[in-house]
């Protein structure tokens, strides 16, 4: 399924890019995610806890940062795989400025599979575009605060 | 006592199953038993990087885990039991759990025993499995394509076996007046049978026999098949099917969940036990139909067909199932021409290897997708010449007299007269008048439709010799032991293995009528190898057709024995005894008689037998039929459709079938009934979806659209019967009628109804949606009324 969307974060488009490269940040504000543990530069362990309705599960995996460029654009990656089925998450984030803020764009596609996918097909892009703008919303607020300390 | 064939006894088994007194194979309890989990891979084709049971071995109550590599070295590959004859079919290696690649959704890669099945299931969770996915093909046609991805590395283009039959029909169809060329998708369903699959094995390490219950339709051939696969040898496995809840084809497979309890039991020395979830159902357990079929018909203008052309892309799966190569082929490719006397035909199938769960028999088996394809043909072809779809049937349908019929394909049908099931069928609709209601009704912008089914289909699988000339690696012959007891009571010993058709109750009523013994007095047993010599199973109705002559041939056994001895008893000569209604009497002397009890009870004291008898009475027969039947009749659906919403509402469904002579006409209205609407569920409501990836997405009741009774009008049954002239009863079966004629009926009925709107195909299933967006891509229904 298609996930795509744009969100504007009241600071500028270097400090946006950082909030998204810091694994604590992405922690505190992506939904399910419990730890990232660096694996090597720009992939670390994820583990996530995410549910389709009463359907939950813990998953194991990866997520990699490809092609970064500073304040500007990356591809996220993210795999992952648990008693639900599997999680993967293709996603290109670009940074522009747009009234003196960040304006992140996001583009790409998840495919979800297995025993979750296979029950909860009609709910999967609800969730999913729920999950992802929880998400940016997250950040946005995220950003603010940075914005307020700064 | 009145006749006892022909009458509709209610069911035996009923007493225990509506009572909740029915055993199922779930309901075993065994000490010390544990229960079995799968781990089941989320990717339709990945390769397997990591299977790491570790973890899941540390759960409470674990008691072990195994893998694919655990279990290559010990248990062979599951074979598919048909290899259709010139086809050149690779089999591809079954693993019972996978090795280095998972090939579908839901295969399994490893199996967690535990002492609960929570447990179990909690094991399965702690399994780590590292996959590596791989693209997918779930199209049968499009895993015919270049570049597909390929299921199994060595199988080039994905087929599993290229077959064909019939002459070179390019001739006529270069010459002919009309030719209507049509490509139908036969859409996968999920058979769904009630009771999910299960399994429980036990080893006994003094005698070193293995039993193995399980929901099979034919515990022979799984005896068969996984005596090879386990290395058991036959006389040391026993394969038991107790109350079976349904199958429709589906429990004919042998599967990898029921060997890998078996090897799990004898490595653990203790019972295991596997029970399906729904879920898993919808998975693991084979498909049906999943055609693509490219048809052409060539006839004259004046409505004479003259050849029919069938291009077949069949969706295998990823892996061969135990019938499945013979579906598309031999109980598909051979009948295309249906009830018509269509001079010349041919049938050339690809059997596909797809990222799917392996297609198997689903009620039908083949027979539906060839009655779908040459129905809706011959409706196309009559509005191709602007002709009426019932005087195109009436042009072409074998006349009565053409009996005994070769078709194209060698094919004989045994007996027929569809002219006067179509006869019957129209006492019942007025067809006039519903074509001036009809003309009125499109007057006032309402839609209705008829449609046609005068359909033939081949059952009481079947002549040995044939099985074996067609690729199946079996007989197709059944055994039956008529036992007598001292008092006259009678077990009943059948090859046949019914799961729900109730020949517990129709045999015994073979039995009651040819013995003369009260049908209480009769039991009969089925579904365990160690009782029943040997046995083929139930599918392709032929349980009562071969099982049921079977029983009929045994009886004769009895009954010729009992008179001898009658005859002994009353001192006269064999020659001077009648038999009638279980009692024995000297010709013109009734007063003279011995009753059957009587004989049995001299039987089996052997106080005074005739010189050189053997004691005791009972009857084995072994029953191979010299040909198939074929039952046939005429369905006529009718419908209306509403242009606003595109749903269609099955308004009347007419069903005369003629399946020979009736043992039991309640339990054949039941399984016409139960045939009817998974028929008239794939014209209208059923069907599976894969994504791209070969995701499951009809994986659940939410999605895939089961048929309640609340969608059908009162079903219209009517018979004519024509006995099978060479099935000693006369029977020709029909547990697959239902389910073969009305899919092509429904659909011609609709196509009939968006006739005005120019409509003359859509796939399956006809949903409202798909049926609105029809009639919306053709202007809708205002303008086409406001044309009018």
């Amino acid at each position: 399924m298609k996930i795509d969307g744009h969100k504007r974060l009241g600071v500028s488009p270097e400090m946006a890019y950082r909030l998204f490269m810091d694994p604590a940040v992405l922690v505190r504000t992506m939904p399910g995610l419990k730890a990232l543990e660096p694996l090597e530069e720009g992939v670390y362990a994820a583990e996530m806890e995410i549910g389709v309705a009463s359907i939950k599960g813990k998953y194991q995996g990866r997520m990699e940062i490809r092609d970064p460029i500073k304040a500007q654009s990356y591809r996220l990656v993210m795999t992952g795989q648990g008693p639900g089925g599997f999680v993967e998450v293709h996603m290109d984030v670009v940074f522009s400025s747009q009234d003196q803020a960040a304006l992140v764009t996001y583009q790409g596609e998840a495919q979800v599979g297995g025993p979750i996918a296979q029950v909860g097909q009609r709910m999967l892009s609800g969730v999913a575009t729920y999950i992802v703008s929880q998400f940016f919303s997250a950040m946005a607020k995220e950003a603010a605060l940075q914005a307020k300390e700064a | 006592m009145a006749d006892v064939i022909g009458s509709a006894l209610k069911r035996h088994e009923d007493v225990r199953l509506i009572r909740g007194k029915g055993q199922y194979t779930d309901d075993i309890k065994l000490p010390g038993m544990l229960y079995a989990g799968i781990v089941r891979s989320p990717h339709a084709h990945a390769r397997l990087v990591k299977v790491d049971v570790s973890r899941a071995l540390k759960m409470p109550g674990v008691v072990a885990a195994f893998t694919g590599a655990d279990l290559k070295d010990e248990v062979g590959f599951i074979p598919t039991a048909w290899i259709p004859p010139d086809s050149d079919m690779k089999m591809p290696p079954h693993p019972a759990l996978a090795v280095d690649m998972v090939r579908y959704q839901g295969d399994g890669v490893a199996v967690v025993i535990a002492q609960t099945p929570a447990q179990a299931r909690d094991g399965v969770d702690a399994v780590e499995v590292e996959y590596e996915s791989l693209p997918a093909v779930t199209n049968p046609f499009a895993a015919a394509q270049e570049g597909a991805p390929l299921v199994h590395e060595d199988i080039a283009g994905n087929v599993a076996f290229h077959w064909k039959v019939g002459g070179d029909v390019e001739e006529i169809f270069n010459r002919a007046e009309v030719v209507v060329r049509q490509e139908f998708r036969q859409q996968r369903l999920v058979p769904n049978a009630m009771e999910p699959r299960s399994a429980v094995a036990q080893w006994n390490p003094a005698t070193e026999e293995l039993t193995l219950w399980a929901t099979t339709q034919n515990p022979h051939i799984h005896r068969l098949l996984m005596s090879g696969i386990l290395g058991i040898p036959e006389h040391k496995l026993r394969v038991v099917a107790i109350d079976v809840g349904g199958a429709f084809g589906s429990k004919i497979s042998c599967y990898p969940d029921e060997i890998i309890v078996s090897w799990a039991a004898r490595r653990l020395n203790r019972p295991v036990k596997w029970t399906e979830t729904r879920t898993e159902n919808f998975t693991v357990t084979s498909h049906g139909r999943d055609h693509v079929q490219e048809v052409a018909l060539a006839g004259t203008k004046d409505g004479h067909i003259e050849a029919i052309r069938v291009k077949t892309y069949a969706n295998l799966g990823a892996y061969l199932s135990t019938a499945a190569p013979g579906v598309p082929t031999i109980l598909f490719g051979l009948i295309v021409n249906g009830a018509y006397a269509i001079p010349e035909a041919s049938a050339e199938v690809y059997g596909m290897l797809t990222h799917t769960t392996p297609v198997d028999a689903y009620r039908g088996a083949g027979r539906p997708e060839a009655t779908f394809l040459v129905e809706r043909m011959v409706d196309l072809y009559a509005h191709a010449i602007n002709k009426d779809p019932l005087e195109v049937r009436n042009i072409n349908l074998i006349p009565a007299e053409a009996f005994p019929y070769t078709n194209p394909f060698g094919l004989q049908y045994d007996s027929g007269n569809y002219q006067g099931a179509l006869a019957k069928a129209l006492e019942i609709v007025d067809y006039a008048a519903f074509r001036r209601e009809q003309e009125n009704l499109r007057q006032q912008g309402k839609y209705i439709g008829i449609g046609f089914s005068t359909y033939v289909e081949m059952c009481g699988l079947g002549p040995s010799e044939v099985a074996g000339a067609v690729g199946f690696q079996g007989g197709l012959w059944e055994s039956a032991t008529v036992r007598v007891h001292p008092t006259g009571k009678v077990t009943v010993f059948t090859g046949a293995s019914p799961h729900g058709q109730g020949e517990e109750t129709t045999f015994a009523q073979i039995v009651a009528q040819e013995l003369g013994v009260p049908p209480e007095d009769i039991e009969v047993v089925h579904g365990d190898t160690s009782k029943i010599a040997m046995g083929w199973g139930t599918y392709g109705s032929r349980t009562t057709v071969v099982g049921g002559a079977a029983i009929h041939l045994a009886d004769q056994k009895v009954i010729a024995k009992a008179r001898k001895i009658a005859a002994h008893k009353l001192e006269v000569g064999e020659d001077d005894v009648e038999f009638e209604q279980g009692i024995f009497s000297v010709k013109g002397l009734p007063a003279r008689a011995v009753t059957f009890q009587e004989a049995a009870l001299d039987a089996y004291l052997a106080w005074s037998l005739p010189a050189g008898m053997e004691p005791a009475l009972e009857g084995t027969a072994f029953y191979n039929p010299e040909n198939f039947t074929y039952p046939f009749g005429t369905h006529i659906a009718i419908v209306s459709v509403d242009p606003d919403t595109g749903d269609v509402e099955l308004m009347r469904y007419v069903a005369v079938d003629d399946v020979g002579v009736v043992i039991n006409p309640m339990l054949v209205e039941g399984q016409i009934h139960g045939g009817l609407v998974q028929g008239i569920g794939q014209a209208l409501y059923e069907g599976v979806e894969y994504d791209t990836n070969g995701q499951l997405m009809t994986g659940s009741f939410l999605d895939y659209a089961m048929p309640k009774a609340r969608f059908f009008p009162k079903f219209e049954t009517a018979h004519t019967t024509t006995p099978s002239p060479h099935n000693p009863l006369g029977v020709k079966g029909v547990g697959e009628t239902g389910a073969i004629a009305s899919t092509p009926a429904v659909v011609n009925a609709v196509m009939d109804a968006l006739a005005p709107f120019g409509i003359q195909d859509l796939p399956m299933p006809l949903t409202p949606r798909k049926v609105w967006q029809a009639i919306a891509s053709k202007g809708g229904h205002m303008h086409v009324h406001d044309a009018i």
